[in-house]
């Protein structure tokens, strides 16, 4: 069973600049979370608070209900595992020692690799598809299959929590389903509690359990899809006009955004 | 046996398959100097000297006082350089960042200069002058680059600055010395492994007994801080704390070996680089770099002292010759492929 997680009070920022201001929210533990907002909402700090990589200005982030600053950092990586935004791979590393270096907390100076660490490399490999690859450079990847590799890095690490900030950038529409399934797999095999932040709304409101959406630094709405969207929130939070209509394959809202151009008459 | 094992395992042969040979040749560079020169000395006699064996008359002098000292301050300040200038340029990151090109052998230089030529002193007291020198400058623009965690181009700009700075005291100290020693504080200024005594050798040697170790086992922290301090972070390592710990580790490295050698040009920048094409892959290359590095050095003294005519060139002229073309390679480079460097 994965930790709990919960934001508490939160508020982020960088120097002066306050970008999250005072957020309580509980992530719903074994379900799938996708934060959704405009561009500078602070969603991607938010992220990066979560997972301790930001300290919080004030609150904090509890994770099974002790604070996640105060929980020594080893102890937080066996429960909570996070993908940052563009992360960058070494000169020269091959996909297998990229993949292997998620297995770090799991190793220690008297604990060396074991057999455990290359079943647990192999079968995130398999997962995202990247087997094939393991022996390649990374350098020498299509931006697709490198954004998998980590995403198996992130797997390898076997985590009962699993936060990823825009897994989806780079992808064409087929792979970026493929990532929002596989890490639908991951939660229903193994019950793992996963945030995502994403910026493809269609594909936000039909993956979510639970939908976070951002503006301004503060949560405006969270809850199932279908219970929390309407187009006055979109059209409030994304400054635009837009209709909501019937996802037909997944019965969730599907936004349809209306511009200035290419309306019919009687939408104008 | 699956992929993923078979990998990891050709991985690690080629690394211990590369750091066997380097040992080898190390070791055979190591002989040859001692070996070579204008008196022969038969390998057997090395041997037979280095025992405490009955040798021919005049060995055991020029072994134990002239070869020895050389091979081994050769040696010594090449595992201290190449390990010392990896270690930076893993943790920042960026292959710029050795402590010969930031302002780090540049705070050795100086103290170590004003030792001699303002404060006239020698042997142990120069190389602890070394040593503080150096950790004075890394602190300096460890905490002129800090900004909630020290990130990679902050430092390397402000190092640059500080060793600009650092060069412009040593001028001005050379300029208002008497020629004489200003002319031998030259050769040391350039780098030089002739005519160095024990005193100076030994804590060096020191050093590195305490110093490599410490660096293979803290250089584990150095597989997560590769991905970068979030991921580093992610994985537990404690990034603020492991990179200040091997700086200060690194800082030591390069303070004691610019004390004890001058600061031999490149040898800090280049071995790192060199390690990790001899290995391949991604794999932070500790051990390798430092043996180049004493491969470097000792190669490069060998050319310096025989094959450039009847002149001797103190060993940073070489090394300075290599270095300087393959720091505008990767300058050239490195802008084009849009790293940075």
């Amino acid at each position: 069973m994965p930790w709990d997680l919960k934001a508490d009070g939160l508020s982020l920022g960088y120097g002066e600049r306050t970008v999250v201001r005072d957020l309580t929210m509980p992530v719903p533990t074994g379900q799938v979370t996708i934060i959704v907002g405009p561009n500078a909402c602070g969603k991607s700090t938010f992220l990066r608070g979560l997972a301790r990589l930001l300290p919080a200005s004030s609150g904090d982030v509890l994770l099974d209900g002790k604070s996640i600053h105060a929980t020594p950092s080893r102890e937080v990586a066996l429960q909570l595992g996070i993908l940052p935004q563009g992360p960058v791979a070494p000169d020269g590393i091959t996909v297998t020692d990229l993949v292997s270096r998620g297995r770090h907390v799991h190793q220690g100076w008297f604990r060396r690799w074991s057999g455990d660490d290359d079943e647990a490399v192999t079968a995130a490999l398999t997962a995202t598809g990247t087997l094939a690859l393991a022996a390649r450079p990374v350098d020498e990847l299509s931006g697709g299959q490198r954004q998998r590799v980590w995403i198996a890095m992130a797997l390898a690490q076997r985590t009962g929590i699993l936060l990823l900030d825009e897994p989806t950038t780079y992808l064409d529409i087929s792979h970026q389903v493929e990532v929002l399934d596989l890490l639908t797999d991951l939660n229903e095999a193994e019950g793992t509690t996963i945030v995502i932040v994403l910026h493809e709304l269609n594909l936000a409101f039909r993956y979510a359990d639970h939908l976070v959406v951002m503006k301004d630094g503060a949560v405006v709405t969270a809850g199932h899809p279908n219970d929390v969207l309407s187009e006055e929130i979109v059209a409030d939070v994304f400054g635009m006009r837009c209709r909501l209509v019937n996802d037909p394959i997944s019965n969730t809202p599907m936004i349809v955004p209306i511009g200035r151009h290419r309306v019919r008459d009687r939408e104008a | 046996m699956g992929v993923v094992a078979t990998t990891r395992g050709r991985e690690s042969a080629r690394a211990r398959t590369v750091a066997v040979a380097l040992l080898v040749a190390v070791l055979g560079m190591f002989a040859l100097t001692l070996s070579y020169g204008d008196f022969q000395i038969s390998l057997p006699d090395v041997v037979r000297s280095l025992l405490g064996l009955p040798t021919p008359a005049g060995v055991d002098y020029i072994m134990r006082d002239l070869r020895l000292p050389r091979a081994s301050v050769s040696a010594l300040t090449g595992l201290a350089f190449g390990l010392a200038g990896t270690v930076f340029q893993q943790l920042l990151r960026n292959p710029l960042a050795s402590p010969d090109v930031i302002g780090v052998s540049q705070g050795a230089t100086t103290a170590g200069i004003v030792a001699v030529l303002v404060l006239g002193l020698d042997g142990g007291i120069v190389a602890a002058a070394g040593l503080a020198g150096a950790v004075v400058s890394a602190l300096t623009i460890y905490a002129l680059s800090w900004r909630k965690g020290v990130g990679g181009y902050r430092f390397i700009l402000v190092g640059i600055g500080i060793g600009t700075v650092l060069t412009s005291i040593t001028s001005y100290i050379l300029t208002r010395s008497d020629v004489k020693v200003a002319a031998e504080a030259m050769i040391w200024l350039t780098g030089s492994v002739n005519g160095r005594t024990w005193p100076q050798i030994v804590p060096l040697a020191v050093a590195l007994v305490i110093l490599l170790p410490l660096a293979l086992i803290l250089g584990r922290a150095l597989t997560g801080m590769q991905l970068g301090d979030d991921l580093a972070t992610a994985f537990g390592v404690r990034v603020q704390w492991s990179r200040f710990a091997l700086l200060i580790i690194a800082v030591g490295l390069a303070g004691m070996a610019t004390a004890a050698a001058g600061p031999i040009a490149f040898v800090a920048f280049m071995s790192g680089p060199i390690a990790a094409r001899l290995v391949g892959g991604g794999r932070p290359v500790l051990i390798q770099a430092a043996l180049v590095g004493a491969l470097l050095v000792l190669v490069s003294d060998f050319i310096g002292s025989h094959l450039l005519g009847s002149r001797e060139f103190p060993v940073g002229v070489v090394t300075g010759v290599i270095g300087a073309p393959y720091l505008l390679w990767l300058l050239a480079t490195a802008n084009r492929s849009g790293r940075g460097g």
